[in-house]
């Protein structure tokens, strides 16, 4: 078994036996699920619409050949630029270098998991220049020096101090 | 109608909790059914499947189709199961010849509750089992058979029977198949949050579509010294009135 997945089975068993974290996910997953039902009450035929979104997504995801070259085309119509970068480094080394260039100093970032997973935030870090997350969930977990606990809800793990 | 069905008995029943395919028996012979039991069926092949061991599957499949080639309706007491041969073989041998004939026999294949409620056009099966029962609905009967309310009608006609509400009745009880084994910690820290639910509903038997769930269940229930009770759908729609 790779070291990944032993550490995951490791930390698992921790975290699975930790019955305030338990409380504190099982009491963020009810206010979702109540978010969600007052979401779902707004579309007249719920099932339709998951389905037809269903099918977009994966029309989309099955023919990315053309619509990310649809993409690039309007992209530039609209006066954007486009950059392909072949794997995290390059994208990385782009926006690094666009913002040394600009003699940037500060960002600010808006959640995003591709920024999360190619490591954006420390490659600008480490050219010198601050980074700052906007989402709240993601601020929080930045100030704590930690990744985001949930790709949607970054700080779902963590208590109000007023609460419990 | 249909009056003859074959009978599809899960691994876990056959090895773990036989009662269960006599009880679908009784069910089904009270209701009219004559059943036929293919001997020589085996695995459906799921936990291969599931672990992405796809061709390992495939034998099991093809083996499946051979033995219930000439079942007129396949029931089976067991939604996990079930799906397995309803959603999965088709996707399991798209590329194969079998392709036509496995989504043939899927569209005949039935969960028991499905098969007395949308075929058999039945909820009242002559039951009595004067209990508290709550529900726990069985991911693979909910999420890919669509039966939420299907073992629930059949509850509701059972004599005596008190049927009493769970909190998150839809939740994952963290059996899942090698799940359980893959990533112990995490199965058995749901089936313990399922565990509360079951206990806040204060009810003497917990029931479900599948063995595989309950046994799990039953494991965390006795742990924890909780009075509940296991007990199939098929296991309390079998029982008359002494």
């Amino acid at each position: 078994m790779s070291t990944a997945a032993q550490r995951f089975l490791e930390d698992a068993a921790v975290k699975s036996a930790d019955l305030v974290h338990r409380e504190i996910i099982r009491r963020g997953m009810e206010s979702y699920d109540a978010a969600h039902l007052r979401g779902r009450s707004r579309i007249a035929d719920w099932e339709a619409a998951r389905q037809r979104c269903q099918e977009i997504k994966r029309e989309a995801i099955h023919h990315l050949d053309r619509y990310l070259l649809q993409f690039e085309e309007q992209v530039i119509a609209h006066g954007g630029h486009v950059f392909w970068a072949a794997d995290a480094q390059e994208a990385c080394d782009y926006v690094r270098n666009l913002a040394v260039s600009r003699g940037v100093r500060t960002v600010v970032k808006s959640k995003s998991m591709v920024t999360e997973e190619i490591h954006l935030a420390p490659a600008l870090e480490k050219a010198g220049i601050t980074v700052w997350e906007t989402d709240l969930g993601e601020y929080i977990v930045q100030l704590r020096n930690e990744p985001p606990y949930h790709i949607v809800t970054p700080a779902m793990h963590l208590k109000p101090a007023a609460d419990f | 109608m249909q009056r003859r069905v074959s009978l599809f008995v899960p691994c876990f029943v056959d090895q773990l909790q036989p009662e269960v395919a006599v009880d679908t028996v009784k069910v089904l012979r009270r209701l009219g059914y004559e059943v036929e039991f293919p001997e020589d069926q085996t695995c459906c092949g799921q936990p291969a499947f599931n672990t992405g061991y796809w061709n390992e599957a495939r034998p099991c499949a093809e083996k499946f189709l051979r033995v219930f080639q000439h079942a007129d309706i396949v029931v089976c007491p067991s939604g996990s199961c079930t799906t397995m041969v309803r959603a999965f073989y088709p996707e399991l041998l798209a590329s194969t010849s079998l392709l036509g004939e496995a989504t043939a026999l899927a569209q005949r294949t039935y969960e028991l509750s499905e098969f007395l409620v949308k075929v058999a056009g039945m909820t009242d099966v002559g039951a009595t089992f004067p209990h508290t029962v709550t529900y726990h609905a069985s991911c693979h009967a909910l999420r890919e058979l669509q039966l939420r309310d299907e073992p629930l009608q059949l509850l509701r006609k059972v004599n005596g029977l008190k049927l009493v509400d769970m909190l998150r009745s839809e939740e994952c009880c963290g059996f899942g198949g090698t799940f359980a084994t893959k990533f112990e910690s995490i199965s058995v820290a749901m089936g313990e949050s399922k565990a509360e639910s079951i206990a806040v509903a204060g009810a003497e038997f917990v029931t479900a579509t599948d063995s595989s769930c309950l046994l799990h269940l039953q494991g965390i229930l006795g742990k924890r010294g909780s009075p509940c009770r296991t007990i199939h759908l098929a296991s309390i729609l079998a029982q008359e009135k002494l």
